[in-house]
């Protein structure tokens, strides 16, 4: 049973130079406790396929042709805004590529924390280990400490004090951490994250992975791992979908595709990623010495 | 044969300092670094954000100065030059920067862009106007682009034929160096091959010297024949890239070469972990 | 073989050149508010220049009173009713869009040529050169605009051109400030990195490089503020400061109709929608500009 179905999901955007098409008919499932790589080139459709799971494609420009999206058989295309919106802090959980633009600078971690974890309390206190009827107080302080704990958890020392630091004084990879922790309040079943490694050094981008994979492994987590690299692919995913021009290529065992892939796209995908092993160029160096 | 020598490169920052102590810190970029360059070779400056890699190319750009020193280029310690003979140097050393959308002003036209640097060393090249369009158009052809594209503007391109109108603009006055600035880590997988590719032929073609930035190693080991590894300011290695890979010296050498992505799921090393 | 590329050249410049339009002007399109914005101020340009022949008492203009004829409310013979002294206000608001128009037009860009100099010149070189030009125009900055400009209208004597250029002094601030963030910003753009890295000299980085691509919102603010100028026109027009009777400017026929009100309404509502029409025009039009030159800003 998958917990994320997409089935024939069609998207077209609106852009001076008409309507284009830029999924067209994607298929993706995702089953419960899988780490599911989609991984693809700019214009790919990848991104816009995680945007409308939590349905966060604007429509206009955006407008969907066809297809269903469902979520624990529940059908997200027709969902109201309401439901979405208790789904998106609740159920699925994201994360973006970049740290800086997704943290207020202006305010304090502990603030931007605090303020979702009481969000997410309003409609289920027990997350937060409080009763529906505790004082604001109680609330803040339960919040708080479930904050804490979370930073505590995706490795940030001292958290205790952390948690009342500006966004600026986090380095990248610390940024990225406090993002995976704030995606976690509301315990999502489904974690989208979306390039969420490639602003990092890759000494930094290993812990990450690192942590996410032990999360997945630890909690009841599904995640879908949106991304161009395929080395991270390859390190993190237990599922993988290849996507080309709007449309999943191939899809399957990680190793499966990576080891023995079928399409043809596929393939040249991966003949063309550079690694340790690449045989290196014949160079020709007939002109050396001529122009010197 | 050595075209350029860095020596003892070390340079200081300090930062703005807090809202109220006012005094900044220091932080150092580039700590005695010396290292030389061989004409007609690639070599890779390898190291991870805030290593100190970015500044030792803006001073060989000559955008910034060491605080102590000194680059010799051909023979020319540069920080004996004067200012116009600084620009004149300009011409022989050029970049090519790693954001193709950024480094290419969106309100120039493509032929103007790729003309700049002949215009501002037409003291130098004393080329016409007419020359200089046609020289465009010649450089659109080595980089493998179209003439007429020559009447567009940056938006209408793809990021891979952008990389390509940055590189035309870096060989417009026949350089001998050009400092590769992470050329192609903001472009896909299959684009940055074919960018590879072509600054491979150029490079044999036209005999160029690259100095090659990147923190991605194996696109290092694919274009350079020997790398240098930086680390907090410090050069930690330098060597030739077949020893580099087969017996790393430094532990950050170790360290870099083991988080290198690895296509192959089997040799993921969570993955062990968490199938154990 | 240089001349066949530069004739084809030219011609595919220009085509590049119309698609550019076009995409601007479909970005414009998406909002329906700019596109009356825009039509509204078309509209309101052709009266500037041709009001005074398309009014319908074209001798009123010139100060020719029909006392008989005062007080005459809105109807098909006098569209917007008639004043206190029996001229046509159809015909004044007219004529009155020349003058209201045009020096709020004026009053801006003087006022962009003041304050983008300024303010390029303290971006783009820095140091003390910036301490001293910004500092200077935080000073002008802290009187307050119309005051200042009713000091020094005063000062130079009521006149149209001495008005204008009162309110372009007290307006020049607020373009310094925004062209010298932007150079700051533009200044730290990798393709101005590049212009230095091949030995580009300051003239040619700030006019290459810089200029062009801070003309875009330093064209929107002009657009927002054209808006608020004709206010400000209008302003010193009804507090006596600037236009004088009996030349027709929305203002000053707000002024004078003051002690017409309640009862001769269509006195003052006629050029105070005028006023009011052409702020709120400008404003949209800027508004349709700004999502044209920075498409993220705005859906």
């Amino acid at each position: 049973m998958s917990l994320l179905e997409i089935n024939g999901l069609r998207l077209a955007m609106r852009s001076f130079d008409g309507e284009t098409e830029v999924l067209n008919g994607v298929d993706l499932a995702v089953g419960e406790n899988a780490i599911a790589g989609v991984v693809g080139e700019t214009g790919s459709g990848k991104s816009l396929t995680g945007l409308s799971i939590s349905r966060l494609v604007p429509t206009p420009p955006g407008r969907y042709l066809g297809g269903t999206i469902r979520f624990d058989g529940q059908d997200l295309m027709t969902a109201s805004e309401e439901e979405m919106r208790r789904l998106r802090g609740r159920q699925i959980g994201m994360i973006f590529q970049d740290p800086t633009t997704n943290l207020n600078p202006a305010f304090r971690i502990s603030t931007q924390m605090v303020d979702i974890a009481l969000n997410v309390a309003k409609s289920d206190p027990e997350l937060i280990g409080i009763q529906a009827r505790s004082s604001r107080r109680a609330r803040r302080v339960a919040a708080r400490q479930r904050c804490v704990d979370l930073l505590g958890q995706v490795g940030i020392s001292d958290p205790d004090t952390r948690i009342d630091a500006y966004p600026h004084t986090f380095s990248g990879g610390m940024r990225q951490r406090v993002l995976i922790a704030m995606a976690l309040i509301g315990q999502p079943r489904l974690l989208i994250a979306d390039e969420p490694t490639t602003a990092l050094d890759v000494s930094v981008q290993a812990q990450v992975l690192e942590l996410m994979s032990s999360f997945v492994r630890e909690r009841d987590l599904t995640m879908i791992f949106i991304t161009h690299n395929i080395g991270v692919v390859a390190q993190l995913c237990t599922d993988v979908s290849v996507m080309n021009a709007g449309r999943v290529v191939e899809s399957g065992d990680v190793r499966k595709v990576l080891k023995n892939p079928e399409d043809s796209y596929t393939k040249e995908l991966l003949s063309a990623v550079m690694t340790r092993d690449t045989p290196r160029p014949a160079r020709n160096r007939a002109a050396a010495g001529a122009v010197a | 044969m050595t075209i350029l020598q860095v020596e003892n490169l070390t340079k200081h920052y300090v930062t703005s300092g807090g809202y109220f102590d006012g005094r900044g810190e220091t932080i150092v970029a580039l700590d005695d670094v010396s290292f030389d360059v061989r004409r007609g070779e690639s070599i890779g400056i390898v190291g991870e954000s805030g290593s100190g890699k970015s500044t030792l190319s803006r001073i060989i750009l000559g955008l910034e100065r060491p605080d102590s020193g000194r680059i010799v280029f051909d023979g020319t310690d540069l920080s004996t030059l004067s200012k116009r003979e600084l620009r004149a140097i300009c011409a022989r050393i050029q970049v090519v920067f790693q954001d193709p959308y950024a480094s290419l002003n969106p309100r120039m036209s493509v032929r103007d862009l790729i003309a700049e640097p002949m215009e501002i060393h037409r003291d130098i090249l004393g080329m016409s106007n007419a020359q200089i369009t046609d020289r465009v158009a010649e450089l659109l052809t080595l980089v493998r682009m179209e003439e007429d594209h020559m009447h567009r503007y940056p938006h209408e391109f793809s990021g891979g034929q952008r990389q390509r109108i940055g590189i035309a603009r870096a060989l417009a006055c026949k350089p001998q160096l050009i400092v590769l600035d992470e050329p192609t880590s903001a472009l896909d997988v299959s684009v940055q091959a074919q960018v590879l590719s072509l600054l491979i032929g150029l490079q044999d073609e036209l005999n160029l010297t690259y100095l090659f930035i990147s923190h991605d190693l194996a696109v290092v080991r694919y274009l350079c024949q020997s790398a240098i590894l930086i680390r907090k300011g410090k050069l930690v290695e330098n060597a030739p890239i077949e020893s580099l890979f087969d017996a790393p010296e430094s532990d950050y050498g170790r360290m870099l070469i083991g988080a290198m992505p690895d296509i192959d799921p089997d040799r993921s090393p969570f993955r062990l972990k968490s199938e154990a | 073989m240089s001349e066949v590329v530069q004739s084809t050249g030219s011609a595919a410049t220009r085509s590049a050149r119309r698609t550019n339009w076009a995409r601007g002007f479909y970005r414009f399109r998406q909002n329906p508010l700019s596109v009356v914005g825009l039509v509204i101020v078309v509209l309101l340009l052709l009266l500037a220049l041709f009001g005074e022949y398309i009014a319908p008492y074209p001798e009123h203009l010139n100060g020719e009173l029909n006392v008989a004829n005062r007080f005459q409310p809105p109807s098909a013979e006098f569209w917007f009713g008639t004043n206190e002294v029996g001229q046509d206000i159809f015909s004044l608001v007219l004529a009155g869009a020349r003058i209201s128009l045009l020096s709020g037009i004026a009053v801006i860009v003087v006022a962009t040529l003041i304050g983008t100099f300024i303010g390029v010149i303290a971006g783009y070189f820095g140091s003390w050169l910036d301490e001293v030009l910004m500092r200077f125009t935080d000073l002008v900055l802290t009187l307050p605009a119309l005051i200042l400009a009713m000091a020094i209208a005063a000062g130079l004597g009521p006149s149209i051109p001495n008005m204008i250029l009162a309110l372009a002094l007290a307006w020049w601030p607020g373009f310094a400030r925004m062209a010298r963030g932007e150079v700051l910003s533009t200044k730290a753009e990798l393709y101005v990195l590049a212009a230095k890295a091949q030995g580009g000299g300051n003239t040619r980085i700030l006019t290459r490089h810089i200029l062009p691509n801070i003309t875009s919102p330093i064209i929107v603010k002009m657009s927002l503020d054209v808006g608020f100028a004709i206010l400000a026109v209008a302003s010193l027009g009804f507090i006596g400061i600037g236009v004088r009777p009996p030349t027709p400017e929305w203002g000053v026929m707000l002024s004078v109709s003051r002690s017409n009100l309640p009862h001769f309404w269509w006195t003052a509502i006629f050029p105070g929608m005028a006023i009011f029409l052409s702020v709120l025009s400008f404003n949209f039009m800027g508004d349709g500009l700004r999502d044209v030159f920075d498409p993220r800003a705005r859906r």
